[in-house]
């Protein structure tokens, strides 16, 4: 290159700029340096050229082994990846990974900065709760085996996410976990002894050969604490500066190694404070502290977890020889034979081989009717076995059933960061920042005023008692509370957004039937003699009209009806007990009876259609006996309390219903709801609730639309927040951002609280935070904390706040089992 | 201040500044030395190739060092006949200042000609490599290491005389071995690496690296960078403790008042002839 360009000059050895003055214009290679030079003559001479080219590539062989030693050749395998991996229309593929050793807010900054150091990712999306990532990157630039790779530099090791390998490897997990949290338990014991001893000899005098003894013993097992159970904080500490983020084990990791360092180097001198008593502590406190975290996030909102809320965690399993044993889900496989009874839940899908029955799968597909199933059909795991017991063979289990699908759909929801989420990641990442210039300039000025010793001492206490896990941690994990209780109480939510939305008072727009009423028709009130009412829905049995079917099932013991005849859309007349009965429209039954409407009836007519039901009128002859039926889809029993209760919490409702005028009217009026539309079709639902957030300015006033999942989809879709409440969760998730298992109105108030306690409890634990490292941190700069102190003080705060955290959604009430629903 | 806390910190915090060259110019060797041997997927191996070849590393450093150091304290010792006190430390201090601005010069443009190595030296790193190559995994990372010291590496001998300028071989080994234990973090987790390193810190190395060089320097010329046993308070020299004649003789010269040499001190103390 030409030396009198303004580029700068590469050495042609080592990358690193050539000084202008040895540029050599005449010479065929530039280095910076006789060193360069000779190594460079070393290597060609020995034939070793090749290394220029290792040398840029970035997955060079000469960076240090993988964290497991694993190459992942057989990722690479064709059958795997035909299994495994998902091809996208922009020609990228794509893989869902299970990774060891995920525990925070942190890793998901690491592990999200995947493309950084594997070039041919494209995206690389974390899901802290379930332990995965899902990666997607271009096969022609990259192998799957190298994307493992990279991951496990990080300090990740990967596996493939699905099936019940990945369970055995949470195990696996989890016991060398708890093998850390042991052995750092029992260093920090052993050490604390050998600390009481110096401690109570520095009081009352200890002989030299002693304290140099126990100094050295302190020594040894405290390096033996930062290399084994310690080792977590360095990993990530390392992989966190090579990925340029600022992760929480940095501070961390810097404190270990500056009373680590320090503390070798007195017990080398013969002088000075060691720390090896702190450090052990922390570690292991700080290893506890992850522990809980980690098993309560596991617990929170595990896709399995989820699903078995919703089915059974037993089954009783049919053996070869007929006998029968109950037997935990999971070791339920594909081709078992299961025996279901009657009440009982489905606990896998699979295909009935015996039996008949009647199936509810209210859950799945909405349908309120139960369906009569016999030997060949299909049952689904979460459906309700009704009246027989039945034996099922197993086609899909766990994860792989419908049900199972559907709750990997909801324990996605994390991935979709709320803002306060992506706040607290910003908030978590500039505060390590602050505290490492803090330290540093601790140790500045202590060092002036004391000397090193003294500010080595105090930024250490600083960089470990300050503690960011409120803000890297604690936002997350209450949301992963909150989402856990939710489906436990019945509520999907698709989102963790929708929490933070929800948090605040907006406009609800309700749809009525299904949403505010039962959305069926039934009788709602019934006036005249019981026998007269029963020989009705003797009559009415016969017709498949709505109102006949509730006339029909609102009354037990039916008499006999014979000489049936029936008036389209008016009425239908029959014999009961050689009685001539007619049951029709009231205007109907006057007209082909010659009647007037007698006036002890006429009052009640006017209330039922006061009421938005429907007055069905019958006459008896020869006895000319009357009665009077209101039929009509009711106001759900908690509608009206509930409806106060959104307004109480400043919520502005609206009913929006395709229903006629009239009973919206009616219904609006019953539920002091001022603004109301009727006989709107979907189409115009889902354009007034656009129009109406086209007139809202800010944000923070959401547009929640409540509905059913099927037919308000496009209504619901267009909304802040859509909620379904009826439909069928597999469909009604397609468009909405929830799912109501529970039918009523007072989920949704349950929900708004669960969402507004949600955000509480995150910017409690952000003061609480804020406070606690502002507080803290001034002590440790000004001297008054020491490395044992802060030790203890760091992790009490984190499992505080963790523990707060857990309360995210507290007094939502969980949902017992699907049998306990009643029936929309 | 503690003699000892300043040595390493200075040094210490001068070899991690300048260690990103330290893992480019010898990224090569070590990747040899380490073997490229993907079958091995073993950790243990690799880490045991890892402790051969820094191990070696530490070996040869704190024998320049400690050679280093002996010279310094001759150096000291030849130049205390000649009135010349901390000679070796002065002259390592002003060596290390001329180094570094002279490389700062050259960055700014300054034509500065390379002092070139002994060929012999080039040869023998030569000859050492090429019979390392031929050695079992383990023996060839550890000779690699060793062979370093004999690379012609201007960073590395500036700490040599550092070393030199503390004028003890105690304190010179020392010396480089923080040294070494500056250039480990980089060299063992990137080697080769040095391109994936932050774009804008690569350009600034070797301004960095020069400056921390003329900082070391100015710590060895003051005098702050030497063995405590040389310092002045550790010989107990005060003016206080210089005991004066009280009638102003030549206690050599009256030979009716011999005096008695406290071997301690090494100061002449006035005492009774006759214990």
């Amino acid at each position: 290159m030409n030396p009198q360009q303004s580029e700068p000059t590469s050495c042609d050895h080592c990358g690193l700029p050539v000084p202008q003055g040895l540029l050599d214009p005449t010479a065929e290679h530039q280095f910076c340096c006789n060193g360069c030079q000779t190594v460079y003559t070393i290597l060609h001479t020995a034939g070793l050229e090749n290394y220029y080219t290792v040398r840029s590539a970035v997955d060079t062989k000469s960076q240090s082994a993988t964290t497991t030693g694993n190459s992942y050749e057989e990722l690479d395998d064709p059958i795997f990846t035909k299994t495994w991996l998902t091809t996208n229309d922009d020609d990228t593929v794509q893989i869902e990974l299970l990774l060891e050793g995920m525990h925070c807010a942190a890793c998901v900054w690491l592990i999200e900065r995947l493309p950084r150091v594997a070039p041919g990712v494209i995206e690389s999306r974390a899901n802290i709760r379930r332990r995965t990532v899902t990666v997607r990157y271009r096969p022609d630039d990259i192998k799957l085996s190298k994307v493992a790779q990279s991951l496990d530099r990080l300090g990740y090791a990967a596996h493939p996410a699905r099936g019940k390998k990945a369970h055995d490897i949470r195990i696996k997990e989890d016991r060398q976990f708890l093998i850390r949290v042991a052995v750092a338990g029992a260093m920090a014991g052993n050490i604390m002894l050998l600390a009481i001893a110096l401690y109570g000899g520095a009081f009352s005098g200890i002989s030299e050969s002693w304290s140099t003894t126990f100094r050295w013993y302190s020594t040894v097992l405290g390096l033996l604490v930062l290399i084994w159970p310690g080792r977590v904080f360095f990993t990530g500490a390392i992989a966190a500066l090579r990925t340029r983020t600022a992760h929480l084990d940095i501070p961390i990791a810097l404190a270990l190694l500056t009373a680590g360092f320090w503390g070798t180097l007195n017990t080398i001198r013969g002088v000075g404070e060691i720390y090896f008593d702190s450090i052990a502590v922390l570690v292991f406190l700080l290893l506890v502290g992850r522990w809980i975290q980690h098993r309560q996030q596991r617990a929170a909102s595990d896709s399995v977890e989820l699903m078995l809320t919703l089915t059974p965690s037993s089954a009783t399993r049919i053996n070869d020889d007929g006998s029968t044993k109950r037997v935990p889900i999971e070791s339920v496989e594909s081709g078992n034979s299961l025996l279901v009874a009657a009440g009982e839940s489905f606990p896998a899908d699979g295909t009935i081989t015996d039996g008949t029955t009647t199936i509810d799968n209210a859950l799945l597909t909405g349908e309120s009717i139960p369906i009569t199933a016999t030997t060949g059909d299909q049952a689904l795991a979460g459906a309700t076995n009704l009246s027989s017991p039945i034996t099922l063979r197993v086609q899909a289990v766990g994860e792989h059933t419908r049900i199972g699908r559907l709750m990997n759909l909801v324990a996605q929801a994390s991935e979709h960061k709320a803002p306060v989420v992506r706040m607290a990641d910003a908030i978590a990442g500039y505060f390590v920042i602050i505290v490492i210039i803090l330290a540093l300039g601790t140790f500045a000025i202590w060092t002036i005023i004391q000397g090193p010793a003294t500010g080595i001492e105090h930024a250490t206490a600083l960089l470990i008692v300050t503690c960011p896990c409120a803000l890297g941690l604690a936002t997350p994990m209450a949301m992963s509370v909150a989402l856990g209780r939710s489906a436990r109480a019945g509520m999907l939510i698709k989102s963790a957004v929708v929490l933070e939305q929800l948090s605040k008072p907006g406009t609800m727009i309700l749809d009525k039937t299904g949403t505010l009423t039962t959305g069926s028709t039934t009788v709602a009130d019934t006036f005249g003699d019981q026998d007269l009412l029963e020989a009705a829905a003797a009559i009415e049995k016969s017709s498949n009209h709505p109102i006949a079917r509730a006339i029909a099932n609102h009354f037990t013991d039916l008499p006999t009806a014979t000489d049936i005849t029936q008036t389209t859309a008016q009425g239908i007349t029959g014999t009961v007990h050689n009685q001539s009965i007619l049951v029709g429209s009231v205007d109907f039954v006057l007209r082909s009876r010659n009647l007037e409407l007698p006036p002890n009836l006429q009052p009640k007519v006017v209330r039922l259609l006061d009421r938005a039901l429907t007055p069905i009128l019958v006459h008896e002859l020869p006895s000319n006996r009357l009665a009077l039926i209101g039929v009509g889809d009711q106001l759900r029993q908690d509608a009206k309390e509930s409806i106060k209760a959104l307004q109480s919490r400043n919520w502005n409702l609206q009913i929006c219903s395709g229903d006629h005028q009239r009973i919206v009217e009616s219904i609006a009026s019953q539920l002091h709801i001022q603004t109301h539309q009727g006989a709107v079709t979907p189409e115009a639902k889902a354009q007034h609730i656009q129009s109406f957030k086209d007139q809202i300015t800010t944000n923070k006033h959401p547009v929640v639309m409540v509905g059913d999942g099927v037919n308000d989809a496009a209504a619901l879709a267009k909304a802040d927040v859509g909620i379904a409440v009826h439909g069928g969760a597999e469909a009604s998730l397609q468009a909405a951002d929830v799912y109501l298992v529970k039918p009523g109105v007072t989920p949704i108030v349950e929900l708004l609280d669960l969402a507004r306690s949600t955000i509480t409890t995150i910017r409690f634990c952000m003061l609480f935070s804020l406070t606690y490292n502002i507080i803290v941190a001034s002590l440790a700069m000004a001297g008054f904390i020491n490395a044992l102190i802060a030790a203890i003080v760091m992790p009490i705060s984190s499992l505080t706040v963790v523990a707060i955290c857990t309360r995210a959604g507290k007094n939502t009430k969980p949902s017992t089992s699907p049998q306990s629903l009643e029936p929309t | 201040m503690d003699p000892m806390l300043i040595l390493i910190g200075t040094v210490l915090t001068a070899s991690l500044v300048g260690s990103l060259h330290c893992a480019g110019m010898c990224g090569g060797l070590m990747l040899f030395a380490l073997g490229t041997d993907t079958q091995s997927k073993s950790k243990h191996a690799k880490i045991k190739l890892q402790s051969a070849y820094h191990g070696g590393r530490l070996l040869t450093y704190t024998i320049l060092g400690i050679t280093a150091g002996t010279l310094g304290q001759a150096l000291n010792f030849g130049g205390s006949f000649i009135g010349i006190q901390r000679a070796a430390t002065i002259f390592a201090g002003l060596f290390m200042i001329c180094f570094g601005l002279i490389a700062l010069a050259r960055i700014k443009g300054l034509k500065v000609k390379h002092a070139r190595a002994p060929k012999f030296m080039q040869r023998a790193v030569e000859k050492g490599q090429r019979l390392a190559f031929a050695l079992t995994p383990f023996k060839r990372a550890l000779t690699i290491g060793l062979l370093t010291t004999l690379l012609p590496c201007g960073w590395l001998y500036a700490f040599a005389f550092t070393a030199a300028g503390t004028g003890s071989p105690l304190w010179g080994g020392l010396t480089m071995a923080v040294f070494w234990l500056g250039t480990l973090p980089i060299m063992a987790s990137l080697g080769a690496g040095i391109q994936l390193l932050a774009g804008p810190l690569q350009s600034k190395v070797p301004a960095i690296s020069a400056s921390a060089v003329v900082l070391v320097g100015v710590f060895t010329a003051t005098g702050r960078l030497q063995a405590p046993e040389m310092s002045k308070a550790n010989l107990n020299i005060t003016d206080d403790s210089i005991p004066t004649n009280p009638d102003d003789t030549c206690p050599l010269c009256d030979p009716n008042q011999p005096e008695q040499i406290n071997k301690d001190s090494g100061t002449n103390q006035g005492t009774d002839p006759n214990p």
